[in-house]
């Protein structure tokens, strides 16, 4: 099959039937990804902006494509990685983030669970499950995480943290918020997350909202970045792995249906960040980072794992 | 005809039977396998899943999903 635009073989076929080469793809996918950034905001000139890298390929594409973009404004834009402590993945993972920040000069800010909370996410899920703590390790990470990574970017003066999530990402939260019934959650998506501004809080952005998790990986592959496909070993037990598997069997019954489900959410959207904004955030007593209860739910995982350590726990703060 | 197929995710190489004339896409739907989950390689170059298939090719399906 040829490229419609120069006759040269096709790598990709896009959901309105458009057939691409690999240099029309990629200039299919930049344009994508500069219209959503243009038209939701995301990124305003001068913002200094701060990478979320787990080392997978959306972020590690993510990145390559922002500096880049920032050329003339490399003093504006830096990589964030942390390190939860998973054994056989996340260190693997990392070592080729490692290479690629280091082979294109990008600044590297490199965080871990182990000092900044005092255990690792293998350490975490042990003593989870050995004293039915009943906290899961998706949980446990993606909280810890998002709370670094927040404190870190503000921290360093970054006023947005960009992250690689993309079309299939976005439709299966969506999909798992609706079907367990947390609205005040939906609220909190969209290329440009959040509902309440507060100084504590640095806004998360995503610039491949529009691009689904296929179109990133090839472009991954066509811009030179080494995939691997080491999968996390906890994601077995993770119920977005369920929602994932459910939506990519619907696509290929309903072809669109991942995008037909996120566009309209964002018709939506609007409404829920209206109903949810309302409501007033406090600061954590314990960290002090923004948090709609007493204690934020970083410090709650915190102070449930660290009477099985025996305590020098550092928040970070 | 006969295609050998290497999958990522699941890291094996199966022999699959098809019909003459067919095509990656039915590849696929032979395997059960969602196109949206899949980057086709063939003779080391990415394809679509339009592209025909002959007697012993060897097609790659790497995996797009990543996980965590």
């Amino acid at each position: 099959m040829a490229c419609e635009d120069c006759e040269k073989r096709a790598v990709y076929i896009s959901l309105s039937g458009r057939s691409l080469c690999s240099k029309h793809f990629k200039k299919y996918f930049e344009k994508k990804v500069i219209r959503t950034i243009k038209r939701h905001g995301l990124i305003e000139y001068g913002e200094r902006i701060l990478v979320a890298c787990s080392g997978g390929k959306d972020s590690t594409a993510l990145l390559s494509f922002l500096w880049r973009l920032m050329k003339n404004k490399r003093e504006n834009i830096a990589a964030i990685a942390v390190d939860e402590g998973i054994s056989g993945y996340r260190d693997v993972k990392l070592r080729g983030l490692v290479e690629f920040c280091e082979e294109n000069n990008i600044p590297l800010n490199k965080y871990s669970f182990k000092e900044q909370y005092g255990f690792t996410l293998d350490e975490a899920v042990k003593i989870s499950r050995e004293n039915r703590l009943k906290i899961k390790p998706c949980y446990i990470c993606g909280v810890l995480r998002r709370s670094l990574i927040n404190t870190y970017a503000r921290r360093l003066g970054f006023s947005k943290v960009a992250t690689g999530h993309n079309l299939d990402d976005e439709a299966q939260t969506i999909l798992m918020n609706y079907l367990r019934g947390n609205p005040s959650l939906l609220a909190r998506l969209g290329p440009k997350t959040g509902i309440v501004e507060d100084d504590g809080f640095v806004q998360r952005v995503k610039p491949f909202y529009f691009c689904t998790e296929k179109e990133d990986a090839i472009y991954a592959i066509l811009t030179g970045i080494e995939v691997d496909f080491v999968e996390c070993p906890y994601h077995v037990e993770n119920y977005r792995l369920e929602i994932r598997d459910f939506l990519n069997r619907l696509d290929s019954i309903i072809p669109g249906v991942k995008h037909s489900l996120v566009n309209n959410f964002l018709e939506i959207l609007p409404l829920l960040k209206r109903e949810y904004s309302a409501r007033s955030i406090g600061r954590c007593r314990v960290c002090g980072n923004p948090s709609a209860g007493e204690v934020c739910r970083a410090c709650m995982i915190v102070e449930k794992i660290n009477p099985f350590l025996g305590g020098n726990v550092n928040l970070g703060q | 005809m006969k295609v050998k197929v290497f999958i990522q995710r699941l890291r094996e190489t199966r022999v699959v039977d098809l019909e003459e004339n067919s095509r990656i896409e039915d590849l696929l739907k032979t395997l059960r396998i969602s196109s949206s989950e899949v980057i086709p390689v063939k003779k080391g170059v990415i394809v679509t899943e339009k592209e025909p298939l002959k007697e012993g090719d060897e097609v790659k399906l790497l995996s797009v999903v990543s996980g965590g």
